[in-house]
Parts: C-alpha cells; structure tokens; sequence
C-alpha cells in the first residue's frame, strides 16, 4: 500500500465511532507500510471536514483509480498540515433533510425578501461552507416568477414546526 | 439530417432556435465515478480552489444559457464543445419521492396545490417521480430551461413542468454529465 492510494474499507465494526462505514472510500496518508495504515475520509454530510483513522491493512482494498497527478503533488505538499488540522471525528449535522427551519437571522437574506421569523424546509442537509439549502415559500420570486432555494448558514437557523393551515 | 439535429432544434413556439452544447471543464476532477470526485472537490476545498468552479465542473450547458465564464479572477476553467447526442445520451434525471411524501405532501403551502390537483397518496408520489424526471429531461435536452442560483452547491435550473394543463417551474441542481436532482416540486407559475 502506498501514500496516496485511493482505499474502500470492507469490514466497519471497528470504526463506525469514527463514522467509517463499510464501503466509504479514502486516501492513505501513512507514510510507513505498517499492518495499521493512516487513512483520510472526508465527511460524507459534510463538505472539507475530514477525520484520519488507523486502518486494519486487513479491512482495506486498494482501488484502481487513482488521484491526478497534479492533486498528489498539491496535496503531498501540504500533507503535515492536513494530517495536523483532521477532526477527532466526524460532526453532526444540526438540521436533516424536510426539517422545517425558522430564519434567526436575516442579514444575509433580506435580499431574498426574508426575515427573521420565515419558515423554510431543508432540501439538502449536506453542509457545505456552513450552509444547507433551505426552500422559503415567501422568498421574493425573481423575474420568472420562481422562487430558487437557496444556501443559509446553519448559525441563522434553529429548527421550527410549520402550522398546518389547510 | 444527423449533423442538424446535433445543433438545431425546434422550440415549442416552432422558433429555431440555435442548441450548442458545451461541458465546463474545472482541471482535475473525473466526472465519474461520483466517490472520486467527491474526493477530489473536498481536497480542493481544502486548498482554496473556487467552489463553485469544482461544481460546475462536467456540467452541460446550451451555449446561449450557461453561467459566466471565467466565474472569476484567476478562473482556469474551460468551455468543451460536445455533441447533441452525447447530452442525450446521458441526460438523467432523479427526484427522491420523499420531495412528495416528505414535503409537497405535508408542507402547508405546496400541500393545498397538489391536493387541489389530486395528488396525495404514496401510488401519486410514485406517478409524480416518474412524471417529473421524464419531463425535466425532455425540457433540459431541448436547452429549455433557465439558470438561477449559483453557489460552492452548483447551479440550479428551473425547468418548465405540466401537470394537468397547469405550466409552472420546478427546481433542479445540475450534476456533472446531464444528470438533474430535483430540489423543489414546486417554484413558481410560468408567467
Ligand atoms: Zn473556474
């Protein structure tokens, strides 16, 4: 096995504390070929988080694909510094998808015709950047008419129920 | 006949309109398979890539409706010229059905709608699914569609959808390759 091999883990039992699970891929960061390989997984729910794991050389199997070679040399550049930066483990998410959330704070959404208060729905709970992706019915629809979801912070919302008015 | 029908499609209006297709090209991220570029798009998030460029890399566009390029100062990315055909021939598009059973179905404002057109049952959610998907493929392939917003999740599109004889837009993230995943049932009514 060598640094940079693309993996998939085949046995999770050891490792779902970390939020590894049977089948997740990722990258060996191990400089040392030894029976317990460091490797790097990204959250899956959430966008540049990442945890480094000992490994069972055992539980491992090494994919075919690899890494471009220009990504390799970038990211073996900064290697001590990705390897030093990993979270212990993987954080949970606050909101899931369909889960109504009220807007706390509207700074950033006024633009939207928002305000503190309005009520959305998550339509998708990966984080990226901090934000999920939350439709507002009574966003401003835009020119055509349409009203887009659009990416909020997860510190501008908190969980709501929606009153059913029908 | 074949070369025309890779560029030139008939609206329908029964306009002409011009379709040229191109994929955005972001260096360094295979369109498939989709746990690599996953892996990838994370690692140049680390580094301070763009985003949104790493998003819309391997996303297809008609010429006249693609976002900015370059998107930025110092954007690298690159416009592909591909064939009609091979938009065809990978369009796809999915919708969970829990955007029906979770949230058109149950969300207070989208719930009175799709009740008024009879929709509420799990068979209905079922029929949406596929209604929903045949359509936004037929709709995208012919370059109907309009771009919205933009962010480091990719682009969204909304798409023209009928049910009954009502004409109104539902929203849909473009993947990598033609491939769309409804966002919301529901957007708003065609002016
Ligand atoms: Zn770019």
């Amino acid at each position: 096995m060598n640094i940079l091999d693309l993996v998939q883990v085949k046995n999770d039992k050891s490792y779902r504390q970390f939020g590894i699970f049977d089948g997740m891929r990722g990258v060996v960061v191990d400089k040392n070929d030894t029976t317990e390989i460091d490797v790097l997984f990204f959250n899956p729910a959430k966008i540049g988080e990442y945890v480094v794991a000992k490994i069972s050389r055992d539980d491992l199997i090494v994919e075919k694909e690899e890494l471009p070679q220009k990504a390799k040399q970038e990211i073996l550049s900064q290697l001590d510094w990705i390897i030093k930066n990993a979270h212990a483990e993987f954080s949970q998410n606050k909101f899931k998808a369909y889960d109504n959330v009220q807007l706390v704070n509207d700074d950033k959404y006024k633009q939207y015709g928002l305000a503190v208060g309005d009520v959305g729905t998550v339509v998708d709970d990966v984080v990226v950047k901090d934000c999920v992706l939350v439709q507002f019915d009574n966003a401003k629809p835009d020119e055509d008419g349409f009203v887009d979801c659009i990416s909020v912070n997860i510190n501008d919302l908190i969980k709501a129920s929606k009153i059913d008015i029908s | 006949m074949a070369i025309f029908n890779n560029i030139i499609l008939a609206a329908d209006d029964d306009n002409i309109i011009y379709n040229e297709w191109i994929e955005w090209n972001h260096f360094g991220i295979p369109n498939k398979p989709e746990w690599l570029r996953i892996i990838l798009r994370n690692f140049y998030a680390l580094f301070g890539h763009c985003l949104i460029c790493t998003a819309l890399d391997g996303c297809y566009f008609v010429t006249r409706i693609m976002p900015e390029l370059p998107q930025h100062k110092n954007c690298h990315c690159k416009k592909l010229y591909i064939g009609f055909e091979k938009v065809k021939h990978n369009a796809k598009a999915a919708c969970d059905i829990e955007k029906f059973t979770k949230y058109a179905f149950i969300d207070s404002n989208k719930k009175k709608l799709f009740n008024s057109w009879g929709y509420s049952s799990v068979e209905d959610a079922f029929y949406l699914q596929r209604e929903y998907c045949k359509q936004a493929i037929s709709q995208y392939v012919k370059g109907n569609y309009k771009l919205k917003n933009l962010d480091n999740r990719g682009q969204r599109l909304a798409i023209p959808t009928c049910l009954g004889s009502k004409w109104f837009y539902s929203g849909w993230m473009l993947c990598p390759e033609g491939k769309l995943k409804n966002a919301t049932p529901f957007g708003g009514w065609i002016k």
